[in-house]
């Protein structure tokens, strides 16, 4: 197999350094952001964390984890929103930061806008 | 001649060595600046060196600046966010209103005179019937409640009696709410809202939650989620019209996610509830609560999605009226003496038990949507109900005292199937979604009153010009499976529905 290498412009997706699991599959990604799922697997209340909307982040965001557009991505909230009354994860400007701080919290940043030991990866979205 | 030769030789000799002295001496001093520059470069060099260390050194300590404000900032921001036990319950605290409505432009096409008459207009008409308003608040990150409300004109301009050509001193009465405003003398109409839900939610963990309250039935595809943006037709199910299921109930539900696989939910709900009953918002009319059980499988793929789901009931229905009896004296005072002069007794004026199954079917792929549900539903009567005058006379009886009829046991099959699909237009007219739509419907409501049951194709086109808006063109066919009703009817809609 050949090695991938790292690109800055990866998306590593980052929880709390208390979050009780250290890998994430891109299917349960995906239902944690789309808040099919609300618990961590080792317990504990799931806070996913998006970057605002707008941002290149979120779009890329979106399109590689969720597979949508960022017009999808509304249509799909407005729909929830009718349905269920469930609003979009909220959004933080610095979502590294954000992580770092809320407790059961995970978002996503740039390989490039990571800093080391202030929060875990939990999956990496190549480009 | 020698002589002067001989001093000419000398001089020229010395004349050498003097010059080869000034040269050696030259040469000496150069080598002593070459001693002396090389001595200098290798200082300018060295100071050089240092120099680059120095710079190198405040590089790093820049460096180290920053990495220290930024720690600071995080510190700050942290500091910004401490006071709160758990910050992102704190974070995620909101109270929000929203809420949908949609205005209908209707006709219905139907025999004259027809019973239809009773239920529908027979001029086209403009209608409101959805205003449903959701207020909700999550007060911790476990902890939520929410109200939905639906307003209404009604019951403004509803029937509430019919005149009998039979009986010449009945006559028609319709519903008139209208009041005067005391300072304008203004009429106003007064219109009506409906409670939907109203209730409690406890979220600790995907696989067990809680529901206290007033809350929607978990069943079906279109029970729950019931915005006018959302379903498909113009109309709900005509199953949901007539209640088949118990479209809300008042008591507790315990309901639950699992993830057996990573593309696999696996849903559950629990209900106990008042169940069904004239009163059942807010009273129970008999000791029997209802009980139901919901399971649904949910798989998403990454372009086709599918659940199958089912709810099954039980309960019980009773209607009470409540009868004083009350001793009297000849002269028609009370009767103290009596061991009970004031009885009330709480008579059964009818029960029944009901079992209902349901079934749910929801595909999506590549812009298609198939969705499928069926219920079943057997009532049985404990202590008979007897008829209404109205549904005495369809039942082929005359509305007079002197015959009573009761309501008889009774079965329900209904199922409908829905098929839409996306057009793959998006490329040209993104935002703008149009769907076309399909639906079958085949209802027996109740095996024993024919009148209500009927058969309907109904066709469609939605236009999502917004997320937000919707517009519905809609006509149907309706078959009535009792010849009482008349001919088949046509209706068509023109609805536009928006969430806000």
């Amino acid at each position: 197999m050949e090695a991938q290498t790292d690109s800055p412009d990866d998306l590593l997706i980052v929880a709390h350094i208390l979050v009780p699991v250290d890998r994430l599959s891109p299917v349960e990604l995906e239902t944690i952001f789309l808040k099919q799922r609300g618990s961590w697997r080792g317990g504990g209340k799931i806070v996913a964390i998006n970057a605002k909307k707008g941002t290149e982040l979120r779009k890329q965001f979106a399109r590689r984890a969720l597979d949508m557009t960022p017009e999808e991505e509304q249509d799909f909230w407005e729909d929830q929103k009718v349905r269920k009354g469930i609003d979009a994860p909220p959004e933080f400007t610095n979502t590294l930061k954000a992580v770092f701080k809320l407790r059961g919290s995970i978002s996503y940043v740039r390989r490039r806008d990571y800093r080391e030991n202030v929060s875990k990866i939990l999956l990496v979205l190549r480009k | 001649m020698a002589d002067e030769t001989q001093t000419e030789d000398s001089a020229s000799t010395e004349n050498k060595h003097d010059r080869i002295e000034t040269l050696e001496q030259q040469v000496e001093t150069l080598l002593k600046r070459d001693a002396e520059h090389r001595q200098t470069q290798e200082e300018m060099a060295a100071q050089i060196t240092t120099l680059e260390q120095a710079n190198q050194q405040k590089d790093e300590d820049g460096q180290k600046l920053e990495e220290r404000v930024e720690e600071l900032e995080f510190e700050g921001e942290a500091a910004a966010m401490e006071g709160a036990e758990d910050e992102s319950s704190e974070m995620e605290r909101k109270f929000s209103i929203w809420g949908f409505m949609d205005l209908t432009l209707a006709k219905f096409w139907y025999n004259e005179k027809s019973p239809y008459t009773l239920y529908l207009p027979e001029q086209s008409f403009f209608t409101m019937t959805n205003i449903n308003l959701y207020f909700f608040s999550r007060m911790t990150q476990t902890l939520s409640a929410i109200v939905e409300i639906r307003f209404s004109f009604l019951p403004q301009g509803s029937d509430v009696e019919y005149g009998y050509a039979q009986l010449p001193d009945s006559a028609y009465e319709r519903y008139d709410s209208r009041v005067v405003e005391p300072f304008t003398s203004m009429w106003m109409n007064q219109g009506g809202i409906t409670i939907e839900r109203a209730h409690l939610t406890y979220e600790p963990v995907d696989w067990l939650n809680f529901i206290v309250g007033r809350y929607i039935t978990p069943y079906g595809i279109w029970n729950i989620d019931h915005g006018s943006t959302v379903v498909i037709p113009a109309r709900i199910p005509y199953m949901q019209i007539r209640e088949m299921m118990v479209l809300s109930q008042t008591g507790v539900q315990v309901y639950g996610r699992f993830f057996p696989s990573r593309r696999l939910f696996i849903d559950y709900a629990m209900t106990l509830s008042n169940g069904r009953g004239p009163a059942e918002a807010t009273v129970d009319l008999d000791e029997n609560k209802a009980v139901g059980l919901r399971l649904r499988m949910y798989a998403k793929g990454k372009k086709i999605k599918a659940q199958l789901g089912g709810y099954a009931y039980y309960g019980t229905y009773t209607n009470r009226s409540k009868v004083l009896d009350m001793s009297f004296n000849s002269d028609m005072t009370l009767d103290q003496d009596a061991d009970n002069p004031v009885t009330v007794e709480n008579r059964n004026s009818g029960s029944y038990s009901e079992f209902i199954v349901t079934a749910d079917l929801l595909i999506e792929a590549f812009g298609f949507r198939l969705q499928s549900e069926y219920i079943h539903r057997y009532a049985w009567y404990q202590t008979k109900e007897m008829m209404g005058e109205q549904a005495q006379v369809f039942a082929g009886g005359r509305p007079s005292p002197l015959d009573t009829f009761y309501w008889p046991n009774w079965i329900g099959d209904a199922m409908y199937c829905l098929l839409a699909y996306k057009l793959p237009l998006d490329p040209w007219i993104a935002p703008v979604r149009i769907r076309p739509y399909f639906s079958f419907e085949y209802n027996v409501v109740e095996d024993t009153r024919e009148w209500i049951n009927l058969t309907g194709y109904v066709f469609g086109l939605n236009v999502e010009p917004s997320p937000f808006v919707t517009i519905k063109a809609e006509g149907a066919k309706v078959i009535p499976h009792d010849d009482i009703m008349g001919e088949d009817m046509w209706t068509a809609a023109l609805q536009i529905a928006v969430s806000f």
